[in-house]
């Protein structure tokens, strides 16, 4: 099949403004995997329930889409907490924290179905006129357009994921966050309060699930099964771009989505998220061989400082 | 006043009574040695200080405040520091920024510029200003060690639980780290130092706790230690002395 150029450029847009929103909600998992260890897909879950509280306080009550964070943003904190609580009370090692997530994943989808059913629900009617209305690109390149709530996917991805890699990289609470990730007794002896840091962290984890929550109510429709779709390529982007990391965590969302949307173009659409898991394996099948030469490299120059190490000066 | 006195301190791991009533007692600017045989529970009583490890039973002062309860990140705020026997560098940190991590959340909360003045002077200090940009893995095991002291160092603490420091390193390399131990009652810290090296903990402790089988055994000053008929069988079995 020909494929023009504009429809192959317009495609791989439309993927990487998809990718960001999938970005959006692949930060709080990667978070919560990579720095406290916990593989939390609840945390999808929650993302949906965030869109959801966001659609019946827009459809039902006329907020401004924004204006709904000033609910779900303290809720979904509170439901970090409680959860990080949860599993530092129980003491869960990383199946049973897995079993526990993956179980309120499922659990969450049942709630959703009886508190909205599992209709459709868009609230694209109810949206202000800014956010409804497709935008061209300037020229040359005017052939393309986007859509608001996929530009503000791009914003939120791109404000959310720098704060983050920011305040990681940064700040002294992101520096004892490290320090916490790598050896929890040795950060605690440095006088690193983990406990409380831990529920920090988690907490404003699915903070991030409220703002991705609103993304996804102004983007698309709404119904409970959405996050079977999304923890593919949410969980592949958390583990491609190395757990922990949200800027590696986003930029492999959108080369993924990219592909999936490219994918489309050429072969069956309903083969598309196999590109994902293809992708995965390939990484994962190529992680030896770059062991091997990553290994010779040190082996060869002992001395060299490897570029992975952080520096505080 | 003692800095740190330990009052009848237990630790139960199970059935198993790693430390049965255990006393100890360090002064300001003291070094105290702590010495015994495989399993007599040195490291377990300095885990239960440092507040790594909860205890079963007892009684932990530190400057005259009850500290058998505070979490380890307290204790280090307290002015606790401590080491471990195998060293645990934070691997994704460079050399200063181990240092400057242990700086930045010690006892005086100090600013990110702060911590990272204080942790080269810590690094001139052990004599590691030359890798404060490497990765800790190129470190040889001496300077794995001084690390170790050097990030206890940086939290500025009253007390330094040391444990098997000088253990592995050839005797030029244990001189200058016995040379940096004994500096530190120079600056008026206080240390508990445990050492397998029996004669290093001698030639720098002010007294000597020995300890066997989770308990008390003697306690002393260097020479009366090495004296001690129980002190020697204990190293050495019953009929050493015969």
């Amino acid at each position: 099949m020909d494929v023009s150029t504009t429809a192959l450029a317009q495609t791989l847009l439309n993927g990487a403004l998809l990718g960001c929103l999938y970005g959006c909600i692949a930060l709080g998992l990667t978070i919560k995997w990579g720095h406290l260890g916990i593989a939390d897909f609840f945390h999808i879950s929650v993302v949906l329930l965030a869109a959801y509280i966001t659609f019946t306080l827009v459809t039902e009550a006329g907020w401004h889409p924004f204006a709904t964070l000033l609910v779900t943003a303290p809720a979904c904190f509170v439901v970090g907490v409680a959860s990080q609580w949860l599993f530092t009370r129980l003491d869960a090692d990383d199946t049973t924290s897995l079993l526990l997530t993956f179980g309120l994943f499922i659990v969450a989808e049942g709630v959703a179905s009886q508190l909205w059913s599992a209709d459709l629900k868009s609230m694209r009617r109810d949206l202000p006129d800014g956010l409804r209305e497709a935008i061209h690109l300037p020229a040359p390149l005017d052939r393309l357009a986007v859509t608001p709530p996929d530009l503000l996917s791009l914003v939120l991805a791109v404000v959310m994921v720098g704060l983050a890699s920011w305040s990681l990289r940064f700040t002294r609470s992101g520096r004892a966050v490290q320090a916490m990730r790598q050896d929890q007794p040795i950060a605690e002896a440095f006088g690193v309060r983990a406990a409380p840091l831990a529920l920090a962290v988690s907490g404003l984890a699915a903070l991030s699930a409220s703002v991705a929550g609103m993304a996804v109510a102004v983007k698309m429709p709404l119904q409970p099964q959405l996050p079977l779709h999304w923890i593919g390529v949410v969980v592949v982007a958390c583990l491609l771009g190395g757990l922990g990391r949200p800027l590696g965590a986003l930029v492999a969302a959108v080369v993924l989505m990219m592909l999936q949307n490219a994918w489309s173009l050429w072969f069956a659409p309903q083969w598309a998220s196999a590109v994902t898991y293809g992708v995965l394996v390939l990484y994962l099948a190529a992680q030896p061989l770059s062991r091997v030469i990553r290994e010779r490299l040190t082996h060869e120059r002992p001395t060299r400082e490897r570029p992975a190490v952080r520096s505080l000066a | 006043m003692s800095l740190l006195r330990c009052t009848a301190v237990t630790k139960r791991f199970g059935g198993l009574k790693a430390l049965d009533g255990v006393d100890l007692e360090v002064g300001a600017g003291e070094i105290v040695g702590l010495v015994g045989p495989n399993g007599s529970g040195k490291t377990t009583l300095l885990s239960t200080i440092a507040g790594s490890l909860p205890v079963s039973g007892g009684r932990i002062e530190f400057q005259g405040r009850d500290v058998t309860r505070l979490s380890s990140h307290r204790r280090a705020h307290a002015g606790i520091a401590r080491t471990f026997q195998i060293p645990r560098p934070l691997g994704s940190f460079d050399v200063l920024g181990n240092v400057a991590t242990a700086a930045m959340f010690g006892r005086d909360r100090v600013s990110r510029s702060e911590a990272i003045e204080r942790a080269h002077g810590v690094l001139k200090r052990i004599g590691l200003d030359g890798h404060a940009g490497s990765d800790v893995t190129t470190l040889t095991l001496h300077e794995h060690k001084f690390l170790e002291i050097g990030r206890a160092l940086a939290l500025d603490p009253r007390l330094i639980l040391l444990d098997e420091v000088l253990g592995g390193l050839n005797p030029a390399e244990a001189a200058a780290g016995m040379e940096l131990i004994a500096s530190l009652r120079d600056d008026g810290r206080s240390v508990i130092y445990i050492e397998h090296n029996v004669r290093a903990v001698t030639a720098l402790a002010d007294r000597m706790y020995v300890l066997d089988r989770g308990r008390n055994l003697f306690d002393g000053t260097p020479t009366e230690v090495v004296g001690d008929d129980r002190v020697v069988a204990a190293y050495l079995g019953g009929g050493a002395r015969a």
